[in-house]
């Protein structure tokens, strides 16, 4: 094995996962970070010289939309982003592909390669499109992904619950994953898609009938928080809550995260379910962040990531239809909308955050008063719901933000006195540090995710590995890792990408009571396009 | 003689209802014996692509030849191109999409769909985006379905049997079907409301009832002498779509105007500011794989349906260029295609070696659906699997293009490791 053995010699190692930040040098087996040699005079069979950089495990992106027919959907139907972004040519080795906020996938897995990124986790696809998803993400080289299998708005599930029968719901769910290839378990406005796709308005407080269905959203978020406990799945239920986007929604975000007391959640693009004012009035929105901080600082079964946004162009998708629709209504912008059976919906809009929009304004300093106002960098990821708030190339420009009090403070200058009147961003002192920007950008959305060897530099993790230039401009420093290394291979060298290997796709199979698969094959029987056994994928279409 | 050999939940792939649920007996010799429940472009598909089977493996200037080295000269053929160009897409799975793409990047093809009814409606979504849904929601939910300008019965023989006449979870049977568009035709026949309409004069016939929605004024001698059909009658159509609860509009490949297309669109979205209804655009594909072509050309190129990487990088469309190399797919695939108006230079597909006009080269692929597996995406975005379910030796069409690729090496190596 010696043979292989490389080092990464000298650099400032942030390890948070291990406790460390100090020079020390990193050694290569493989795909695998190991220890040292034993023997001093053993001689690696490549030197990378990091002294004077920084050294931190591959990023970590715990919630993005990357592939699946709603992407697919924004991108068809903007071709003229893809014609306003420079294209990215094809040259020997690497693929071809338009940019923009909604890249082709090889685009999009080189573009993570080049922000130091290694894995990214897409947070919605429905049951019936994992085999496509499968096939794009197949098409996303260099990072290793994996996604979330939506199913709070799932008939069979609804009706298990409305059944009260657990442990039909933890087979369902196990059953799913393993016919998926999912990851995860996703919820998105528990309830509302179904009631929206019934013509009935959406759900808008968590003990709200859903039509048809002998359950609650506060009933289908609990039982499956529970059910993917029970499973022992390595990622909580990732939470949508209700009520995204809407004034004065902090309080069913505050019932909810009281709902889950006892439950593991994880709590997606918090900032969007974070406002204080009335639903029925745009103007009076204002930040409901600290009571919610409050209540994340007091307990510990949550996790968040923040849903960012960034002014500028960027386009709206979610599988939360209902939300989809508003924001047409809101906007008089182009308008998609996809009803999929036994399960979901989705819905894309373009849309434009304006620094001199008060509403949007107040969206930034939100986001940020999450950064700032959680004291544990732990419980907190990174993300713009790429690209909901903004695309993921835009994590730089936030880490300054989140560094650097000044950077903030210009931002902040220009927006509109009422949106400054109702945040206290500005009176957050706050700077990360390096180590608190490493925990948010890797270490913690790998605990998150429950992958054990990632988002450290220990002995046995995934040797992916990010090198910055120890740059005072952080944002420039965050833009152009000088090396990334995926699965022990440079794939950025000098801050171009140099290669791009396949990355694998994660999935979740955890063991179930076959007694439920009758009862899923009646329900494909009576409600299904498709025939049930059509529905699993086959081990080769999702190796 | 062995024994008749049945296969269940066979997926059929001649017409775009791309049925999952039938089940086929064969005969030892290989026709069908049996087809339950029984469907007549089926029948006629299986024997048409079957057959293609005997033809030699592959041919040189309608000489037979082997694989390698019909292989090696259409990689010739392919490096003296100056302006390649790519047909067929559609006719292949999603892994013979995937490796197509990839060539057609490499070699700097023009991808041409052909499709006008996917540019118009590509279109029409750019300009007001979509509302639609899947098959099984049309069945869930559905209780007025709008039948614009086609007839499923014919086309689609089983597309309203499955999925409109049974009851579904949340929508009770009969339910109210009205057809607008040249009729009498066989879906007519069991319409409630039937609508006679020339084709040049459904987008007056869109206006006017996306007037009569808003509430706009109209002048009822306007409306007859525009839509053939009087304000009385467009004004009970018009009511008939603002009581649905999940209406649904059907039109299929034959609407390929984009202005019409678009006025579609928008009274769809119109019918959805209701605050107590939903209404969704369903488009019945062509045989095939069309939907899985415009998912992966999404995905890698960013644009659908027609890509050009002429230039080295994915732009929309199709550039008025003269081709000196057309690389036809699976010709066979689809029973209504029209032949090819070029001879194809280099030919893929079950039939290659035995269809008309000949080309320069041909391989003979195995079958989607019969010998060959894979994936495809029906035209409500649902991804289904496609199993071979008679044994051949011939390669797959991805099989194939990937073969072809390796033959026409990247310019340079690929980036250094460790
Ligand atoms: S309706 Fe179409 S897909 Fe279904 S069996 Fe008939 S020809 Fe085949
Ligand atoms: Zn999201």
């Amino acid at each position: 094995m010696s043979g292989r053995l490389w080092v990464i010699r000298g650099g400032r190692v942030i390890d948070p996962a291990n406790g460390v930040d100090e020079v020390r040098d990193i050694w290569i087996d493989a795909d695998r970070i190991v220890a040292p040699p034993a023997d001093p005079e053993s001689r690696p069979a490549r030197l990378l010289d990091a002294r004077g950089a920084v050294v931190m495990p591959g990023g970590i992106d715990v919630h993005c939309h990357i592939a699946g027919p709603k992407v697919n959907a924004a991108r068809l139907m903007q071709p003229e982003i893809s014609r306003e972004a420079p294209p990215r040519p094809r040259r020997a080795g690497f693929r071809s592909g338009t940019g923009g906020v909604v890249p082709t996938s090889f685009t999009t897995g080189y573009r993570y390669a080049g922000l130091g990124y290694t894995f990214a986790c897409d947070a919605a696809i429905a049951p019936l499109a994992a085999r496509q998803a499968h096939h794009e993400l197949a098409d996303t080289p260099v990072i290793d992904k994996a996604f979330l299998i939506l199913l709070g708005n799932d008939h069979f599930a609804l009706e298990r619950i409305g059944q009260g029968r657990a442990s039909a719901l933890r087979d369902y769910l196990a059953w799913m994953l393993g016919a998926t290839r999912g990851y995860g378990v996703k919820v998105v406005n528990p309830g509302g898609i179904e009631r929206w796709k019934q013509a009935q308005g959406t759900t808008s407080s968590l003990d709200d009938p859903v039509p048809g269905f002998d359950v609650t959203p506060r009933a289908i978020l609990t039982e499956i928080a529970r059910a993917v406990d029970e499973l022992g799945l390595p990622h909580p239920v990732h939470i949508h809550g209700l009520n995204l986007g809407l004034p004065g929604n902090a309080a069913s975000t505050l019932e909810l995260m009281k709902a889950l007391d006892g439950h593991r959640a994880h709590l997606a693009h918090i900032q969007f379910h974070s406002y204080a004012g009335d639903p029925s009035d745009q103007e009076s929105m204002a930040s409901g962040v600290e009571p919610l901080a409050d209540y994340v600082n007091a307990h510990d079964h949550l996790s968040l990531d923040v849903g960012q946004i960034l002014f500028g162009p960027t386009t709206s998708m979610t599988a939360d239809s209902a939300v989809a629709e508003y924001l047409h209504r809101l906007t008089g912008r182009k308008w998609l909308s996809h009803d999929v059976e036994l399960e979901t919906g989705c819905g894309v809009v373009p849309i434009e955050y304006r620094h001199t929009q008060f509403i949007h304004a107040l969206q930034w300093a939100i986001g940020l008063e999450w950064f700032l106002r959680v004291n544990d960098p732990w419980k907190l990821a990174l993300s713009t719901d790429h690209p909901n708030g903004g695309s993921y190339l835009a994590y730089p420009r936030i880490i300054g933000w989140l560094m650097s009090r000044a950077l903030r403070d210009e931002v902040w200058a220009a927006l509109p006195a009422p949106a400054r009147s109702r945040s206290a961003l500005a009176d957050l002192d706050r700077e990360y540090t390096l180590a608190e920007i490493a925990i948010i950008t890797r270490a913690a959305p790998a605990r998150m995710l429950g992958l054990a060897d990632r988002g450290h530099l220990g002995p046995g993790a995934r040797a992916d590995v990010t090198i910055y230039r120890d740059d005072p401009d952080r944002v420039r420093m965050f833009e152009l890792p000088r090396w990334v290394i995926k699965s022990g291979q440079i794939v950025i060298d000098d801050s171009e990408l140099r290669a791009a290997p396949d990355g694998l796709t994660l999935h979740n199979a955890p063991a179930h009571d076959d007694a439920i698969i009758p009862e899923i094959r009646d329900h494909f029987d009576r409600h299904a396009s498709i025939r049930f056994a059509h529905f699993p994928l086959r081990s080769e279409e999702a190796p | 003689m062995t024994a008749t050999c049945t296969i269940t939940d066979w997926v059929c792939l001649a017409c775009g209802t791309l049925c999952d649920d039938l089940t086929l007996t064969l005969d030892p010799s290989g026709p069908i014996a049996q087809l339950e429940p029984d469907c007549g472009p089926a029948r006629l598909w299986w024997e048409r692509v079957a057959q293609t089977a005997s033809g030699p493996v592959a041919a040189v200037n309608g000489q037979p030849t082997s694989f390698q080295t019909a292989l090696d000269c259409a990689a010739e053929r392919i490096r003296a191109a100056r302006s390649p160009r790519l047909v067929g897409l559609d006719a292949t799975s999603l892994e013979g999409q995937r490796a197509a793409v990839a060539l057609a990047e490499r070699i700097g093809a023009v991808i041409d769909s052909g499709s006008a009814e996917a540019r118009a409606r590509l279109a029409a979504m750019a300009r007001v985006g979509r509302c639609s849904a899947t098959f099984g929601e049309v069945h869930a939910r559905a209780d007025q379905i709008l039948i614009w300008a086609c007839d499923p019965t014919t086309t689609h023989p089983r597309f309203l049997t499955r999925f409109v006449d049974p009851p579904g979870r949340f929508a009770v049977a009969p339910r109210n079907v009205i057809v607008v568009g040249s009729t009498p035709n066989a879906t007519s026949a069991r319409a409630s409301l039937c609508l006679s309409v020339r084709p040049e004069q459904r987008i007056a016939a869109l206006a006017t009832l996306l007037a009569l929605l808003r509430c706009a004024p109209i002048r009822s001698e306007q409306v007859a002498a525009t839509t053939g059909q009087t304000l009385d009658a467009w004004t009970t159509l018009a009511d008939a779509l603002r009581r649905a609860r999940y209406g649904v509009v059907v039109t299929d490949s034959t609407l390929d105007d984009p202005v019409e297309y678009e006025a579609l669109l928008r009274l769809v979205r119109a019918l959805n500011q209701r605050p107590d209804g939903r209404f969704v655009h369903l488009s019945l594909g062509l045989p095939g794989n069309a939907a899985g072509a415009e998912a992966v050309l999404g995905w890698q190129a960013g644009y659908a349906p027609d890509v050009t990487f002429a230039a080295g990088y994915p732009a929309m469309g199709v550039p008025d260029l003269e081709h000196d190399l057309t690389i036809e797919l699976g010709s066979a695939f689809n029973l209504n295609r029209a032949p090819a108006a070029a001879v194809a230079t280099i030919r893929i597909a079950p039939d290659a070696t035995v269809t008309p006009p000949e080309p320069a080269v041909a391989i003979a692929s195995s079958a989607l659906g019969i010998s060959e597996s894979g994936t495809v995406i029906r035209s409500d975005g649902l991804a289904l699997p496609v199993l071979s379910v008679v044994p051949s030796s011939r390669p797959s069409v991805a099989a194939i293009l990937r073969e072809l690729l390796q033959r026409l090496p990247d310019a340079a190596e690929q980036g250094t490791s460790p």
